[in-house]
């Protein structure tokens, strides 16, 4: 079945040392994915995933509001009208 | 083949595209966003953000007709791919459900009305009630009766077809943009300090310097993906420095390594104490200063910038309005100046008319000016927050004389509104560079004094294209005979066809509303009913008076509802356009979607209008009351037909032929290759053949190649591996730091530093209580460093009135918001204005977080609700409301003072009360 998601890209800035603790306390938050990391720059990439833009909101603020977390800045939104879909992929040529 | 989830697919692309543009190892965007992307159906193409001084450049997707996307640009040099919040909302800003798309005019039984309703009409009877009214203002007022408010925000060629067509056109020089709130102090200070506006650096000084202190600028609100390179330096390096000057607490203070709450307009006592400290621990770069700068001062006694005369004041405004004329020295102004302070000092405001005036001064006199301010008195004077241990406060001002003395500590000081919105704001712009000139750290890479800007072409298009209403083109200003003759021959106009007079500024043009001085007023691309401090008077004046006000908008905004005439407007990707930065960046986008309804840009209402004039109208003889100017009879402009004749004119040629579609302007065809594919919409709605934006542009760039304000070519700009370009641009290459030989071409070979700058370089030699007679001095290639005083502002805190009130932005919201507050996301997250005070005033006055208070001032009372614990902390005896929110309007409440000398509003100090509402 289709449906409308929002997706959200975050660059998230931990303060220094507390990386790790800022990532397990993302990860819990339902909605949130945590993906690449960057233990030199103490920086991590979060996505939200929200079927609405109030959802996208409040994921923003829970992120933003977690301790440890110094900054978080939006880098890419996407409206996805077909999320129930699948998709079907080229491999890459070797 | 491979298949899986798009879900999963998404949240990995969505992953892998935020960690490439933020530059995280092993991301790649070919392999995940790019299919995504191509499955959308999407195009993508670049452009500027819409909003901040910063000048962001993002990617805009468009799928049928409708933006879709936008995403920071990772290839561009000032954001690398990062956008704020607020930048996102790009995307979002077209599509607000009441979007402006017919003309709009009030009317009462099919006829203009100004007690009538709003009706929609066409173009075409909108612009026929918009010449009716000139008509009859021109034939009763003459040129000076009408006026343009115009925009930081306009491109840079709305902003060139506003200029010609008002000062060319029409011969009236009302024409100014909303920049005069934003940054005419800066200008002024440029002007007077460096001959030439604009800074020296650029934004590469954040990580080429050591330390960067703020002064007045809360970056990590109002320029926030600055304040991104700034703190991820401050994160990365040993030993890199923030500091933060400022009147309360805010979010640029978590960040700071030291944070200085100073007490309103005592920054001037500050930067005073910061050169005393460097000139007595011989801190001074005394190379730097022989060879580059000499020392300057000017008058003290210029008043604020008010009204002279008290005959609209409400009666409770006019004990502030007194102090325009004469001034009674506080116990502080008196010891800084040297008097006694147990007498009374009444001072004449005797300069208030020539506050700009200035005068050379010898190092020893400067010295000695400097002398009172001792860190013990202005530490007493600038201690902004009671709290605080005055010793505490102490140490903080010598750890800021420190970075700035040491020599070895590269040193950038950035600064906004807290500057420019100042009375004093021309002053303590020149402190800045004073400071900065006597240790050598200025022009250089990661050292200077680096003034900001709050709009995203207040540079391109306010100052360099020269819509206020002094200037022209290029630095050049139309009291100077010589600059309107290149004007004319640039223009192809009859000699003195430029007025000589000065035009009436934005908060002038409002007081000339009142007056009936004004009685036919255009506004584009600003909302200056809610942004003009004191706004009840002009609210009255605009609805009470004889007078038609025509708003061009997107939106319904508190102008609108003021105006007579509604003209809806295209938004930025509705059009073609460009911008210039607040590093000198000069930035274009292609339009992406059409304007929606019968909306049009606002270049294409200039052009148009323009059609409406034949030179008979307005070339003939013309009243100008005031006028006084070698060349010119006593209060008239000559008639300039016979002139205009023999340049092959004739009577009945219109404004639009003589100066829009000249021969020269219409070689640039329309299709051009530049545009890839993409529409024009002044092209499609004027039936045109020519490309208006880029001959415009090109004809707008002839004034500043050759000037030291070169522009690249019109098409350089849409290159491929082009993100904007930084003037002066010579043989393709941009300028990044000026007057420094390294760096900038015009600046002479073996100078090392070249403050090539031309404007006031000629002046007379003096002491501290004025100049000297004698033959003026010409400086040649120098900069000055001005001793200025410390002075009270305007109107301070008293036993009724007992409280600081400060105004400004918010990260979510774009000045009145008339954008930004249509995009969900930022609406929620900040829907209203709040009073923003300390627990304990809170407490005193019976308020509790969330409670409605009352705030009132000389003149307005206005409602908001309070917040304690928000991220403005304002110390005891501050309050702060930011001023986007219509339904609070706290521009009723502030006071309409002006610097002297640039005439910029200072919204950033009055006194008020605050109560239970």
């Amino acid at each position: 079945m289709n449906e409308i998601r929002h997706y959200a890209g975050l660059l998230v800035t931990a303060e220094p040392g507390e990386l790790q603790s800022v990532v397990a306390a993302l990860a819990a938050i339902a909605g949130v994915g945590v993906h690449q990391r960057d233990a030199a720059t103490d920086r991590c990439v979060a996505v939200l995933e929200s079927v609405d833009r109030a959802g996208q909101e409040r994921l923003f603020r829970a992120v933003q509001e977690q301790p440890g977390v110094r900054g978080a800045d939006l880098v890419y939104h996407l409206v996805d009208p077909e999320t129930g879909s699948r998709l079907v992929l080229e491999e890459p040529s070797p | 083949m491979r298949s899986l989830s798009r879900r999963e697919f998404v949240r990995n692309a969505v992953a892998t595209a935020t960690a490439a543009v933020a530059g995280l190892p092993g991301a790649s965007f070919a392999d995940l966003v790019d299919p995504l992307e191509k499955s959308l159906g999407w195009s993508w193409d670049r452009g500027v953000c819409r909003f901040c001084g910063v000048g962001c450049g993002i990617e805009i997707a468009t799928k049928d007709g409708r933006i879709v996307a936008v995403r920071g640009d990772a290839k561009s040099p000032v954001n690398r791919g990062l956008l704020c919040v607020k930048g996102y909302a790009n995307a979002e800003i077209p599509y607000g459900e009441d979007r402006l798309t017919r003309p709009l005019l009030r009317m009462k039984e099919s006829e203009f009305d100004k007690r009538g309703d709003f009706v929609p009409v066409s173009w075409e009877r909108a612009f026929d009630e918009m010449e009716r009214q000139w008509r009859r203002v021109h034939g009763e007022l003459g040129p000076t009766g009408v006026g343009v408010m115009g925009s930081g925000q306009s491109t840079i060629q709305e902003g060139y077809a506003a200029t010609k067509l008002v000062k060319a056109g029409w011969r009236s020089n009302n024409l100014d943009p909303n920049a005069r709130h934003c940054m005419a102090s800066a200008v002024a200070a440029f002007m007077q300090t460096f001959g030439i506006d604009e800074p020296a650096g650029c934004f590469d000084d954040i990580e080429a310097t050591d330390t960067v202190v703020l002064w007045g600028a809360n970056m990590a609100e109002m320029h926030p993906m600055l304040w991104a390179r700034v703190t991820d330096e401050r994160l990365r390096r040993e030993g890199y420095r923030v500091v933060n000057l400022t009147t309360f607490h805010n979010r640029s203070s978590d960040l700071a390594d030291l944070e200085i709450v100073f007490r309103p307009n005592t920054d001037l006592a500050i930067w005073n104490y910061i050169a005393r400290e460097i000139v007595s621990r011989g801190a001074i770069d005394r190379e730097f200063v022989d060879a580059h700068c000499v020392f300057a001062t000017g008058p003290a006694d210029i008043g604020f910038g008010m009204r002279a005369s008290d005959e609209l004041a409400y009666p409770a405004e006019k004990d502030t309005q007194a102090r325009e004329r004469v001034v009674v020295l506080t116990r502080e102004e008196a010891v800084l100046r040297g008097l006694d302070p147990r007498v009374e000092h009444r001072v004449e405001q005797a300069a208030a008319g020539d506050a700009g005036k200035h005068w050379l001064i010898s190092f020893d006199e400067f010295q000695r000016a400097l002398e009172p301010y001792t860190l013990e008195t202005v530490a007493a004077l600038a201690q902004g927050d009671p709290d605080e241990p005055r010793e505490r406060f102490r140490h903080k001002l010598a750890q800021l004389a420190d970075f700035y003395a040491d020599a070895k500590r590269k040193v950038v000081s950035f600064w906004t509104m807290g500057f420019n919105q100042h009375v004093r704001g021309t002053w303590v712009n020149e402190q800045a560079y004073m400071v900065h000139l006597l240790t050598g750290k200025q022009a250089r890479p990661g050292a200077g004094a680096f003034s900001l800007t709050g709009q995203p072409s207040a540079c391109g298009t306010a100052r360099e294209v020269g819509t206020f209403s002094h200037r022209l083109p290029a630095d050049m200003v139309v009291d100077n005979a010589t600059h309107r003759a290149k004007a004319e021959k640039v223009w192809k106009l009859p000699e003195r066809t430029i007025n000589p007079k000065v035009g009436s500024h934005i908060t002038q043009m409002m007081r000339d509303l009142e007056d009936g001085r004004l009685k036919w007023l255009w506004i584009q691309v600003t909302n200056p009913f809610q942004s003009t401090a004191n706004a009840n008077h002009w609210l009255r004046a605009a609805r009470e008076n004889d007078c038609f006000v025509v708003v061009s908008d997107v939106y319904p905004t508190l102008s609108s509802k003021v105006a007579d005439l509604i003209l809806p407007s295209a938004m930025i990707f509705e059009k073609w356009g460009a911008y210039g930065n607040s590093e000198r960046r000069t930035q274009m986008w292609r339009q992406q979607i059409e304007p929606p309804g019968e909306a049009t840009s606002d270049l294409w209402q200039l052009l148009e209008f323009a059609k409406r004039f034949r030179l008979r109208d307005v070339w003939g003889a013309q009243k100008v009351p005031g006028l006084k100017a070698e060349g010119f009879a006593d209060g008239k402009l000559p008639d300039v037909l016979a002139a205009a004749r023999a340049l092959g004119y004739t009577e009945e040629s219109t404004l639009y032929d003589v100066l829009f579609a000249t021969p020269a302007n219409r070689a640039f065809t329309w299709p051009d290759p530049v545009a890839s594919g993409k529409r024009n919409s002044t092209v499609d709605a004027g039936g045109l053949d020519w490309f208006p934006e880029k001959a415009l542009f090109e004809e707008y760039a002839a004034f500043g190649r050759g000037a030291a304000h070169d522009l690249a070519p019109f098409d350089l700009y849409y290159r491929d591996d082009v993100r904007g370009l930084r003037w002066p641009v010579v043989d393709g290459r941009e300028t990044r730091w000026r007057f420094n030989e390294e760096h900038d071409p015009y600046a002479a070979t073996g100078s090392g530093f070249d403050f090539y700058g031309k404007a006031s370089k000629s002046l007379p030699q003096g002491n501290l209580t004025g100049p000297l007679p004698g033959e003026p001095v010409t400086i040649g290639h120098k900069a000055k460093i001005f001793f200025r005083p410390y002075a009270a502002a305007a109107e301070s805190p008293d036993a009724t009135y007992d409280l600081w009130l400060s105004t400004g932005r918010v990260l979510e919201h774009w000045h009145s918001g008339s954008m930004t507050r249509r995009v969900p996301e930022l609406h929620a997250a900040m829907p209203e204005a709040q009073l923003f005070m300390h627990p304990a005033d809170a407490a005193a006055r019976g308020l509790v977080q969330g409670a409605l208070a009352a705030i009132e001032s000389r003149r307005g009372r206005i409602t908001a609700r309070v917040e304690l614990v928000g991220r403005n902390r304002p110390p005891r005896g501050t309050v702060y409301v930011p001023w986007f929110d219509e339904s609070v309007f706290v521009n009723k409440v502030t006071l309409d003072a002006t610097c002297p000398i640039s005439k910029q509003t200072d919204f950033k100090k009055c006194a008020v009360k605050v109560a239970k509402a």
